[in-house]
């Protein structure tokens, strides 16, 4: 579970202090996906990164499983990134000199609580990405990638999966399939999905959509 | 645990990436091969100069004071220096230019008493030498010496004849000869029966033994370390190998620097998984410790290959242990080097990684 707490962040530019996101309070459960959608500026890339512990709020908490990331220093941020949070990007973000396969051998020699190798075995299969896992990153197109990046951000068994315009370098075949995917693992596994996106037509794949306009978010279904 | 997880980022890298590693480890290939080679080169210069010395296996020298610490400007009576250590030699020295009509080299001729220490064992011919014979060593052989050839010195009317031959025992860059007290006698006159140059020490407690005002009782080291021209040259070579060290440790940490450098994005994503700065730092001082390692081994094979096909006339040695300590010492240079990656990587802000 995800929650807010009366989150406000602010950036200084020169003498001006600029406010990213408002005054803040949401809370997001578990098996639910939602949208943030928006256009660029308007804050929401600053939230999905508090909510990510890539960066903590200026004012107010954000809780992640009950945990308070306000105040912990780089390390535990990076060890709660690792184990309760997965990110999907927007180009991806492969590791270019390994392959499918090692991508998981990676996360499985940093973190012990992942998928079995079954359980991989299964989701590369549903995620038609089998034959491919003996192939680096750039042997596989755009769509397979990014169905890689789904499948990492699943690995290691998150509560919370972040993603930024996961869609955002696919044709709309390949993004909807995406979206389908990601929708229907968010259900199955029990996770809290958000998908930061400026293309609406995402957000039919979603439970809650919220719009962000000059930092402040607000539910719009 | 935690390093074998880092070399697994690391090792991947170098394997995907062998045209962009290659030239890196080419570069340390190069360095440590022109280290090795300077060390060898180094080794093998200082043996020039004491080799004989360091058979003796003595713990001190003793020569009169006013001679500057030099063999052939000290004058000893024999009487002044009876049985006062537990083990010693007399030793007469000159300097001689020889010639047996083909090839003429320059040479020192050491007049020892029968069964001295000084002499190395004869590995050819007869090790007695009788008025006007003498046992060479074998770099006069290497140089185009045979047994039973006729000497004749530049500065005497003598004669001498080569009965044998010892192990390679040079001394201030030339030859040997060994002979009787009798033959140096008859080349120079001046080293009579009860005078000698000096006299070889082996005993612990040499410092605890009380010789004559005139003379002086040196440490074998001491005495090496003045020999003429002997610590200039070490210093120089020395000094060459420090400083490549240093340049060494400056390149190899510009390489790295700018490979991470261009990692900069993929370590800002790996940041943003949960990888910490910890792991992360891991694995770039892994992959200079394998980039290091493989340079260096590939370097110490070249050099030892090379050395095999030096001509005998370049004073090349090489002393495995300090080519073993070289190669640590280049590997933690390297190490050392790359430490301004890890700072660099320890910048990385996730954030602006992932835009």
């Amino acid at each position: 579970m995800l929650k807010f707490k009366d989150v406000k962040k602010t950036f200084k530019d020169g003498n001006q202090s600029i406010e990213a996101v408002k005054k803040t309070s949401v809370e997001f459960d578990k098996g639910s996906c939602i949208a943030v959608i928006g256009p660029s500026g308007s804050g929401k890339s600053t939230f999905l990164t508090m909510a990510g512990a890539l960066q903590t709020p200026t004012e107010g908490e954000v809780i992640v499983n009950g945990q308070k990331i306000t105040g912990m220093n780089t390390k535990s941020l990076a060890k709660l990134r690792m184990s309760e949070i997965g990110f999907i990007l927007q180009a991806s973000n492969l590791v270019p000199f390994l392959s499918v396969q090692q991508q998981f051998k990676l996360l499985k020699k940093s973190k012990k609580d992942v998928m079995t190798d079954e359980e991989l075995d299964e989701l590369l299969n549903h995620l038609s990405l089998t034959e491919v896992k003996n192939q680096l990153p750039s042997e596989i197109s755009g769509g397979q990638k990014q169905r890689v990046a789904i499948a990492k951000a699943l690995y290691t068994n998150p509560s919370i999966i972040l993603a930024d315009e996961p869609t955002a370098s696919l044709d709309t075949e390949n993004a909807m399939k995406v979206m389908e995917i990601l929708k229907e693992q968010t259900i199955e596994r029990d996770k809290t999905c958000i998908i930061v996106t400026h293309d609406e037509r995402l957000t039919e794949y979603c439970d809650a959509v919220y719009k962000m306009t000059d930092g402040v978010l607000e539910k719009i279904k | 645990m935690k390093v074998g997880v880092a070399m697994y980022l690391a090792w991947n890298e170098i394997r995907r990436n062998k045209l962009k590693f290659g030239l890196i480890i080419g570069v340390i290939v190069m360095i440590s091969y022109l280290l090795f080679l300077l060390s060898g080169l180094a080794s093998g210069l200082m043996n020039l100069n004491k080799e004989a010395i360091d058979q003796w296996e003595a713990d001190a020298i003793v020569i009169s004071e006013d001679a500057n610490q030099t063999i052939q400007q000290s004058m000893i009576n024999t009487e002044d220096i009876n049985n006062l250590f537990e083990e010693q030699a007399e030793l007469k020295e000159l300097s001689v230019i020889i010639s047996n009509e083909e090839v003429e080299e320059n040479a020192f001729v050491f007049g020892l008493e029968e069964d001295s220490f000084l002499m190395p064992p004869v590995i050819e011919g007869d090790a007695t030498v009788s008025e006007n014979e003498v046992v060479a060593d074998y770099s006069l052989k290497e140089a185009g010496f045979n047994i039973g050839d006729e000497l004749n010195l530049s500065n005497s009317d003598e004669v001498l004849e080569i009965t044998g031959f010892t192990d390679s025992a040079q001394y201030r860059a030339s030859s040997l000869l060994f002979a009787s007290n009798e033959t140096v006698e008859k080349l120079n006159p001046m080293l009579g029966e009860d005078v000698i140059n000096a006299v070889v020490v082996k005993d612990e407690n040499f410092e605890n033994v009380n010789v004559d005002d005139e003379l002086e009782v040196l440490a074998i080291d001491e005495f090496v370390e003045n020999l003429p021209g002997y610590t200039p040259q070490q210093l120089t070579l020395n000094f060459m190998i420090i400083f490549l060290f240093i340049i060494s440790s400056a390149v190899i940490g510009i390489f790295l620097y700018v490979l991470t450098l261009q990692k900069t994005s993929l370590f800002g994503v790996l940041k943003a998984q949960g990888f910490t700065n910890g792991y992360l730092a891991r694995s770039v001082l892994g992959q200079t410790l394998i980039v290091a390692l493989m340079g260096t081994i590939i370097g110490l094979g070249l050099t030892l290959l090379t050395g095999v096909f030096l001509p005998p006339a370049v004073p090349i040695e090489f002393d495995y242990l300090t080519m073993v300590i070289y190669m640590v010492v280049l590997i933690i240079v390297a190490m050392l080097g790359s430490l301004f990656s890890v700072i660099s990587v320890r910048k990385v802000d996730p954030l602006k990684a992932i835009g």
